[in-house]
């Protein structure tokens, strides 16, 4: 690797050949030692900067440390490094004197002038070398003003709606025709997947075969949207952005009980269709918000979840400062698309966005206190609980909380001493031994007739009354710490979020993101590279605030160009298989660009002007468009113009994600229940931390209400989950894997909870009063929504048939396996066509 | 439909545009549904699955891995690092006036024809010593045993990132396609749990796949689903075949979609899997030498250990990348003598029987062992008995073995007690480096793009060790 230094004035040619050979002695000789036997003391890697002396930029070594600089170019008797090196001054490095020959190499160099092409990283930008070239001259796409687009015209009747017309237009450009409309059957299954996330039931079906109409298409399309089925599945996919977890991942998997609460205030709020901005708005700055109601206040807390749910490394590291790294780079990533959290460290290299700007937020949200539980610290009543978690249901009385924390002190005690009386009692029992009230009655009678005792049976009975105390005294005791635990006591409901730290401060800038390494302290603020949003008083951040309510107003203003766009290209992507940005959390350089640029700034400009904000809305009409309902219809020569479909020519084949085929695997054997359990298995688990003596049946318990309410404990993510698929929970994740891989077939080749189903639907099949094939019919209609070929139908009852003799001859040795009908339900379930939409 | 990811530069290399399109989209659409199904019979040729063997970097020295975790931070004094002084200097005052140091337990001496010196704790590694590269310049970033472990696994211990068998099984794909490509046998829950295997933001079919845990002994443990509880083999055999015909039906209808060519060819490694797997771990055929040789038998300590490095052996042979094989705690603040046996008594013939084996089938050459825990021990301990150390990231020993690396040779050492390692250092992202480029990748180059930017195992660090490389 050659660096070459900027010199941007003429140098003799003797001089610039110095330097020539000095660089070149430079990056032979000295770099190598410098790295190997310097920087670990004495660089911005270093744990503790040795003498405030860092040598691994060129303003670093001439200016040198707390006793001077450190070269003098062209002069190296004054050069504090030789003399360090040579053991005269210091005695660098510290363990061993370097070889003659090594400090002979820097002699020679400092004489050449000392030329050194590293370049401080933060201070200054080099004017013409390769590094400057990444970004900045290119002014990114993603930030430019929102403006309305115009459909295009086109000649065509093709079109339904504008969206058709953009896509139309592209489309006939380049020489590519729409293929054929889906199928009734298979548009119905398309979108009752994408908008509920389960497969419509064979009734469903009949009729829309019986009238395919687009107005009953509205209808279905509509009722779907107002169904609380819709929250739970649009739910998912921004759980999937916020990195939705309900325990610390990372290094200590400690259980985050209260977490769902957030969870279920992501499915009301979509399903009640809050707008967008409001929706931002809420899980940032809640509890900044005015709330009419105790109800309101509550739930606008419980948004602010979104900031306390993220994974944490409880063991080690920069806790606080790694906690604000998360919330940062979920806001930058779910919100705006931007990786923002890369400034952390340096600025961001390919991005616009300055370290300055990272810590800008990070003032933000150290001015917020983050509640989230004890961490590995659990809390074990709720005199603890009140310290680490939020509660709902309004203002806490201080002094009921004295009262509840003596309380919990009282019987504390009383539970030890009731231990320490139990041991006791124990003890003493055992030293009777078993039949101790035969001897004792014995005993008693021989007293009565005043037999005198010997001294062994007279301490036997003194032993039986001191057994008897003890264990009278270790019932009361309990009891009365029972008692005391029972006491009525407010019910407090807790739950993780944020709220404003008592006294907001900036942030300074941490050198490498590491705690122990200051720099200059920056104001709060936002992102310096949107400059389409103008500073104004409503995003003044007041001294006595956080300003994360600032901040969800920057983002959420109309004038943001990148929230909306953002937004809108999640709802395609959801709809489409992939974004009209194929990396949905990235529209910064390194990401992808538009397929439609203008149909992406047409639609994020409509979202927020048309619709409001309105997901629903949106997500309404791109399903009314024809470009939703095409066929998945393969066309050899639109393939070969476009053979990524970029053009949209034809709907993608996609995979359902775990949660619609788990659902769909419980709906097909009528086990599914639609109601929403109350809260999660994690809070009937408590308080406790994975591998660590947890009760994990709740965990792993059979389920059968929806995927999304699944405990998502981060070391312990659900089997079903897991093996399609299911995204990383500590992460952020915009675009879902599809991965095909013989642990899927297995689970649904031998699964118990897979073969369950089957058996529950083959058995209503076969109690049917019908012939055979309509049997097949109830089954293909069953798993894949649709009816039989005429060939899949003989293919199954010719499968069926075998089966029959099949278990009718096993049934002679064994009583257990699957029923013929069974094993087609099952075969169905683990046909690839149940696990893609068309 | 094209759900690649972004930029994944090795990953997706073959599936873009195969054969079959371009001959289909050259056709234009005359008789596409039987062309379709001409080209559909060689399937396996177009589908190209990610686990399936990739060309490396380089020409590699190992083709699989063994990690023989020791769990809890075993003692570097009391194994591969001889420390005279702390015997002269026991009981004075160690890193400061609170601690002392704390004398060595064990019986010390130089072995094999390399003359390395090995303590009579795990006398039967000793006598593979000229096997051995002792790498005593070991250091990490961190103290705990959790994030410790996470680096060790992952490189990194605040952010979840993929594990190196991932990473491995990303850059390299697996020999045998009937077998997982990374196991871990008998992981921990706790610890990080799943994260030391897992794949982050990597494709999750790069995961490693669990036998059992470490509270369940190998003997009993299983893997997922690898049996059906109702069906018999054949009648299962005529299921799948009615399955793989809708799949095919299925298939034939986009002709430019190899996903479902996917799901086709992953059932039917499935189906084989549910023999292969059960019979690799089947140790039942293995001759009594051979169980004795790994100190497997009832009652004895080492029987657990044992059998999991003979499984480890058997999944080499059958052609799987990476193995790790995991051991309870050594982590003796107090208790270290007992401690260490116990551990020791446990781990000790069955390594060392594991590289005899491997040895004697001609394997060890081509099969990479990595020995050590997630950090060291201090050279002093804060508790009066003098039978304790505590957790130690500064330095430590791990060693290699087989796979292209140095037999019976030291590299690095700690200072005169062991506090430091002060020579031959090596950090973990060295270790990365090093153990990647063995396999046969440049750890700079195995790249994977994830939020908008490369990631790499070692992050921006690593080097590569060429001292140790034979």
């Amino acid at each position: 690797m050659a660096l070459l230094p900027c010199c941007a004035f003429a140098d003799d040619d003797k001089q610039s050949a110095r330097k020539a050979r000095g660089l070149e002695l430079f990056e032979t000789k000295i770099r190598p030692v410098l790295i190997v036997h310097c920087y670990e003391c004495h660089s911005a890697e270093s744990d503790e900067l040795a003498g405030s002396f860092a040598l691994d930029t060129r303003d670093g070594l001439l200016r040198g440390g707390e006793i001077g600089p450190a070269v003098v170019p062209r002069d190296p008797d004054a050069s504090l490094l030789l003399s360090a090196l040579e053991y005269e001054s210091l005695e660098m490095p510290p363990d061993q004197k370097l070889p003659a020959a090594v400090i002979k190499d820097f002699r020679r160099w400092i004489a050449l002038g000392a030329p050194d092409p590293r370049r401080s990283k933060s201070a200054e930008q080099p004017s013409s070398d390769e590094e400057s070239e990444a970004g900045a001259s290119e002014p990114l796409w993603s930030l430019a003003p929102l403006d309305s687009v115009d459909p295009p015209q086109v000649d065509s009747d093709w079109p339904s709606t504008d969206i058709d017309r953009f896509i139309l237009a592209r489309q006939q450009s380049a020489g590519v025709e729409p293929v054929a409309d889906a199928q009734p059957t298979e548009l119905l299954r398309r979108v009752y997947f994408d908008l509920v996330g389960l497969p419509p039931d064979p009734q469903t079906v009949r009729a829309f075969l019986q009238d395919p109409s687009r107005e009953h298409y509205v209808e279905i399309v509509d009722r779907l949207l107002s169904s609380p089925q819709y929250g739970e599945r649009w739910a998912r996919h921004w759980l999937d952005i916020v990195r939705y977890g309900e325990s610390a991942g990372s290094s200590r998997d400690v259980l985050m009980p209260y977490a769902w609460r957030y969870r279920d205030y992501v499915i009301d709020a979509i399903t009640e269709d809050i707008p967008y901005h409001r929706f931002v708005t809420e899980q940032i700055a809640g509890d900044r918000l005015p709330a009419g109601s105790q109800q309101e206040r509550d739930r606008l807390q419980v948004a602010t979840g979104l900031l306390a749910i993220g994974s944490k490394s409880l063991n080690g590291g920069n806790l606080e400062l790694d906690i604000i790294d998360d919330q940062i780079d979920v806001i930058g990533k779910a919100v705006l698309g931007l990786t923002v959290a890369c400034a952390r460290c340096h600025d961001h290299k390919f991005d616009p966005i300055p370290t300055a700007d990272y810590y800008a937020l990070a003032g933000i949200f150290k001015s917020t206190e983050t509640f989230y539980g004890g961490g590995v610290k659990r809390p074990e009543n709720d005199a603890e609980k009140l310290d680490v978690y939020l509660t709902l249901g309004g203002p806490i009385d201080p002094e009921k909380v004295q009262q509840q924390k003596k309380l919990a002190r009282q019987v504390e005690r009383l539970e030890k001493e009731s231990r320490k009386t139990q041991k006791t009692a124990a003890r003493l029992l055992k030293q009777l031994g078993d039949n101790y009230q035969q001897r004792e009655k014995e005993l008693r009678a021989a007293k009565k007739g005043e037999t005198a005792l010997d001294k062994k049976d007279e301490a036997f009975l003194r032993k039986v009354d001191e057994y008897r105390e003890a264990a009278s005294q270790w019932r009361k005791l309990k009891a009365e710490a029972e008692e005391l635990r029972a006491a009525p006591k407010p019910a407090y409901e807790y739950a993780v979020g944020v709220r404003d730290a008592k006294k907001p401060t900036d942030a300074p800038i941490q050198v490498r993101g590491e705690r122990n390494n200051r720099g200059d302290v920056v104001p709060r603020g936002f992102l310096s590279c949107v400059t389409t949003v103008p500073t104004g008083d409503d995003l003044e951040i007041p001294d006595d605030a956080s300003g994360r309510l600032q901040l969800a107003r920057w983002l959420t203003d109309p004038r943001q160009p990148l929230t909306p766009r953002v937004a809108v290209n999640r709802v395609w992507q959801h709809l489409f298989g992939r974004g009209i940005v194929e990396s949905p959390d990235n529209f910064g350089v390194n990401g992808g660009v538009p397929t439609h640029p203008q149909l992406l700034d047409y639609l994020a400009a409509r979202f927020v002007t048309e619709h409001g904000w309105s997901r629903k809305a949106l997500i309404r009409e791109l399903v009314l468009s024809r470009v939703y309902t095409l066929s998945t219809d393969f066309d050899p020569e639109n393939h070969a113009v476009d053979p990524e479909n970029q053009l949209r020519w034809r709907m993608d084949r996609r995979r359902l994600e775990a949660e619609p085929l788990r659902d769909a695997i419980l709906a097909a054997g009528g086990s599914l229940e639609l109601a929403r359990p109350a809260g999660s298995a994690v809070l009937a688990v408590g308080e406790g931390e994975v591998g660590r003596g947890i009760n994990e049946k709740p965990l792993t318990e059979p389920k059968y209400y929806r995927s999304v309410y699944l405990p998502i404990v981060r070391g312990m993510v659900p089997e079903p989950l897991k093996i399609f698929d299911f995204p990383e929970p500590s992460n952020p994740q915009a675009v879902r894997d599809t991965s095909n891989v013989p642990a899927q077939s297995l689970y649904l080749m031998n699964s118990p909870q897979v073969l369950d189903q089957a058996r529950r639907l083959g058995s209503e099949i076969a109690s049917m009063d019908a012939p055979d094939a309509a049997r097949v019919e109830e089954a293909f209609l069953r798993c894949l929504s649709r009816l039989p070929t005429e060939a899949e139908s003989s293919a199954a009852l010719q499968f069926v048939e075998q089966s029959g003799e099949a278990s009718a001859d096993k049934r002679k040795k064994r009583d257990d396996g699957l029923s013929a009908w069974a094993m087609l339900a099952h075969s169905l379930m683990a046909s690839a066509q149940f696990r893609y939409i068309d | 439909m094209k759900f690649e990811h972004t930029g994944s530069d090795r990953a997706s290399q073959p599936v873009a545009f195969s054969r079959r399109q371009a001959l289909a989209a050259s056709t234009c659409g005359l008789g596409m549904l039987a062309l379709a199904d001409l080209c559909r019979a060689d399937t396996a040729r177009d589908y190209v699955s990610p686990l399936a063997p990739k060309p490396p970097h380089h020409e590699p020295r190992a083709d699989s891995l063994i990690f023989f975790h020791m769990r809890g931070g075993p003692s570097h004094m009391e194994t591969f690092e001889r420390k005279p002084d702390l015997d002269k200097q026991a009981g004075e005052a160690g890193r400061n006036k609170n601690r002392k140091i704390v004398p060595t337990h064990w019986q010390w001496k130089q072995r094999g024809q390399s003359g390395l010196w090995v303590s009579d704790l795990l006398k039967h590694t000793a006598e593979l010593a000229d096997d051995l590269c002792v790498l005593s310049g070991m250091h990490t970033d961190i103290g705990n045993h959790t994030p410790a472990m996470l680096q060790l696994h992952t490189g990194s211990f605040t952010f979840t990132r993929p594990s190196l068998g991932a990473w491995l099984l990303y850059g390299l794909g697996t020999e045998n396609q009937n077998l997982p490509g990374f196991v871990s046998i008998s992981p921990p829950l706790i610890n990080g749990g799943s994260k030391n295997y897992g794949a982050a933001f990597l494709p999750a079919v790069y995961q490693g796949t669990a036998i059992g845990d470490i509270k369940t002994p190998v003997k009993q443990a299983a893997i997922g689903n690898i049996e059906n509880p109702l069906m018999r083999r054949p009648d299962q055999r005529r299921q799948l075949d009615f399955i793989q015909q809708l799949n095919r039906d299925y298939a034939q209808r986009d002709p430019a979609d190899t996903a479902v060519d996917g799901v086709i060819e992953s059932y039917e490694l499935a189906f084989r899997m549910q023999s292969e797997l059960p019979s690799v771990m089947d140790i039942s055929g293995e001759t009594q030498e051979t169980l004795e040789l790994y100190g497997i038998g009832d009652g004895l300590p080492s029987d657990n250990f044992g059998r999991q490095c003979l499984l480890a052996r058997r999944l080499v042979e059958a052609g799987v990348r990476h193995i790790e094989v995991c051991d309870e705690f050594w982590d003796q603040h107090g208790n270290l003598k007992k401690g260490h046996e116990a551990r020791a008594a446990a781990t000790d013939k069955p390594i060392a029987g594991l590289l005899v084996d491997l040895k004697r089938r001609g394997l060890l050459g081509r099969t990479l062992c990595l020995w050590g825990g997630e950090f060291g021990r201090t050279p002093d301990t804060q508790k009066k008995d003098l039978d304790g150390r505590d957790h130690n990231p500064n330095g430590y020993t791990m060693w290699l073995a087989g796979g292209g690396t140095r037999g019976g040779f030291q590299h690095g050492a700690t200072d005169e007690l062991g506090y430091k390692a002060v020579e031959g250092r090596v950090h973990l992202h060295d270790l990365h480096a090093t153990i990647l480029h063995l396999m046969g990748l440049e750890h700079t180059a195995l790249t994977y793009r994830y939020a908008g930017r490369d990631f790499r195992l070692t992050d921006v660090h690593g080097r590569i060790v060429n001292e140790i490389i034979a």
